[in-house]
């Protein structure tokens, strides 16, 4: 049985990657250096999303779609829970590019914390990162005017 | 198309392994499921869920509900959560269970020795489930086949049961239900979240007889709180969206049919978001008729859980609940005695922390009952006749509960 299991984990897990990005697990450590803006030079989105969250796939599909648009964005995406089987679907679904992060064993709690400390579960979640020094956090559905302005960004490119 | 269901094939052998091994070890209680002397696969089969609830049976034993795989398993402790029995299967026939955040199985031990049982089941599509009860007349050591509570039997979304029984015995089935905001999408016809809807069982949930739309506009994913008021009757409060986005509580009391007997709003935080806040109201009903209730909302550019009284139209004595950090928090009453337990997570580990009141909620002392370094569900307050424990469920220690004195 243990040999099947293997088995089956391993075409999950290739089957993942043909799916898309392989995920990158973040503990505490590796989320607050991920989120220090001086570690950010040009506009960059951290999109926090969980499979669960209808609303996210507003900002997915947004997101996937300025950074089609504008070669400058850094896009990231870490799934507030930790990777399954299933998690990369939504991404690859709406054509998500970019860094794709979950959650490691640490606790959920910790990693969120070193994220933003505002931030309190809700979803969608996004920290947005002008490249320059600046950053915001918006909980909700973000309209792509903001998200530029915020990004530092000019014009609208999606009706 | 092939691929995702190639793919999707794979993650439903893997699920059904993992239940396989779960089941083999079942005398375990969940907090074993975990073999930490064995490297954890990269990838799991699927999310992990720790979503569990409990209630105290008549006879004083503490009984638990959970996931495992495709079915809900009900434990039972003698001893307050120190050993816990092997675990009885709730659902004979597997099916996909969601328990998860504030969506999670729930149970009622009725004064009759019965137990009834709720879960969402998860259907094919995205975002989509049905409520499903099933009803153990024998103190819970073997259940009938689940039934589905609902009427509506589409492909949608119908899920974050609650449950309520009233002294006459009658069991009500709160949950939110998108049969209207599908019915609009489809006139293209703009309807805010979900819908709260309401069945009543006068058999101990063997059958529903009665089935009523409470309110529209709810929030889509948060717990509904239900408690007794003083005539008997239950009072229900939920996230609300009010118009446009204004993610605030609402308040109802409920009829023997489910209807409602009039809706009013219960909070005025102001809250303005388009997303999940993944976090719902409790409320506890003393004896005086006093509505005291605990939530969670962005208030002055801060999310923060409060406490507040809530008589109609307006709310008393708002205060925030612990920390900033401090979530998920529940109330319970006896008598003069109030409970408030929370997790608040204090920069190294997530605790378990708990307000008491003596005095009918006039002063409350604080105390912190444990605190754990991995992953943590949400905790509850129990009632064991008049006496009120804590009961948390963490992947570290497993299922336990707290005399609050």
């Amino acid at each position: 049985m243990m040999r099947l299991f293997t088995v089956l984990v391993a075409s999950a897990m290739s089957l993942s990657a043909w799916a898309g990005t392989a995920f990158q697990t973040l503990d505490r450590q590796s989320a607050s250096a991920l989120v220090q803006p001086a570690r950010h030079n040009r506009p960059t989105i951290v999109a926090l999303w969980s499979s669960e969250c209808p609303h996210c796939k507003k900002n997915l599909a947004l997101y996937a779609h300025v950074a089609k648009r504008d070669k400058r964005l850094r896009l990231v995406t870490i799934a507030a829970e930790p990777a399954w089987a299933g998690l990369a679907v939504p991404l690859d679904k709406l054509g998500v590019p970019g860094e794709r992060y979950a959650y490691s064993e640490d606790a959920p709690e910790a990693i969120a914390h070193a994220l933003d400390p505002g931030w309190r579960g809700e979803l969608p979640r996004t920290l947005v990162f002008d490249g320059r020094g600046g950053h915001v956090a918006v909980s909700g559905v973000l309209d792509e005017q903001t998200l530029r302005r915020a990004l530092g960004l000019p014009g609208t490119t999606r009706k | 198309m092939l691929r995702i269901f190639s793919f999707r094939h794979t993650a439903g052998l893997l699920r059904s392994l993992l239940l396989l091994v779960g089941l083999a070890g079942a005398g375990a209680a969940p907090a074993q499921q975990h073999q930490h002397d064995a490297p954890a696969p990269k990838i799991r089969a699927e999310r992990p869920q720790y979503g569990t609830s409990a209630a105290f049976a008549a006879n004083g034993a503490l009984l638990a509900v959970t996931r495992q795989g495709d079915h809900v398993m009900l434990y039972r402790s003698e001893d307050l959560g120190k050993t816990w029995s092997a675990p009885i299967v709730v659902n004979a026939a597997p099916e996909p269970i969601l328990a998860d955040g504030e969506n999670r199985p729930k149970l009622l031990a009725l004064p009759s020795g019965s137990v009834v049982v709720s879960w969402s089941r998860r259907l094919g599509k995205q975002f989509t489930g049905e409520v499903r009860i099933a009803r153990s007349a024998d103190g819970g050591r073997s259940f009938a086949p689940p039934l589905t509570v609902h009427r509506d039997r589409q492909e949608i979304g119908h899920s974050f049961e609650t449950l309520i029984a009233d002294r006459q015995g009658r069991v009500y089935a709160f949950w939110l239900d998108k049969r209207d905001g599908e019915a609009a999408k489809n006139a293209k016809r703009p309807y805010r979240g979900s819908a709260v809807y309401a069945a009543v069982s006068e058999d101990e949930g063997a059958s529903f007889r009665h089935e009523a739309r409470v309110a529209d506009h709810s929030c889509e994913c948060c717990r509904i709180a239900a408690a007794l008021d003083t005539d008997g009757a239950p009072l229900i409060v939920w996230r609300h969206v009010y118009e446009p986005n204004v993610r605030d509580h609402a308040m109802a009391k409920i009829a023997a049919d489910g209807t409602n007997q009039g809706i009013e709003r219960a909070t005025f935080d102001g809250w303005k978001v388009d997303g999940c806040p993944h976090h719902g109201p409790s409320l506890a009903i003393g004896s005086d008729g006093v509505r005291h209730a605990v939530w969670f909302n962005l208030k002055d550019g801060a999310g923060r859980v409060f406490y507040g009284r809530l008589p109609p139209g307006r709310v008393e004595g708002q205060r925030f609940v612990g920390g900033p950090q401090a979530a998920h928090a529940d109330i319970a009453i006896s008598g003069q005695r109030i409970a408030i337990v929370w997790k608040e997570f204090d920069g190294e580990r997530t605790r378990l922390m708990a307000e008491v009141s003596t005095d009918g909620g006039a002063s409350f002392q604080t105390v912190s009952l444990a605190a754990t370094d991995k992953i943590s569900d949400q905790p509850r307050v129990l009632l064991r006749g008049d006496e009120l424990f804590a009961f948390w469920r963490t992947e570290l220690e497993g299922m336990r509960a707290f005399p609050l004195r």
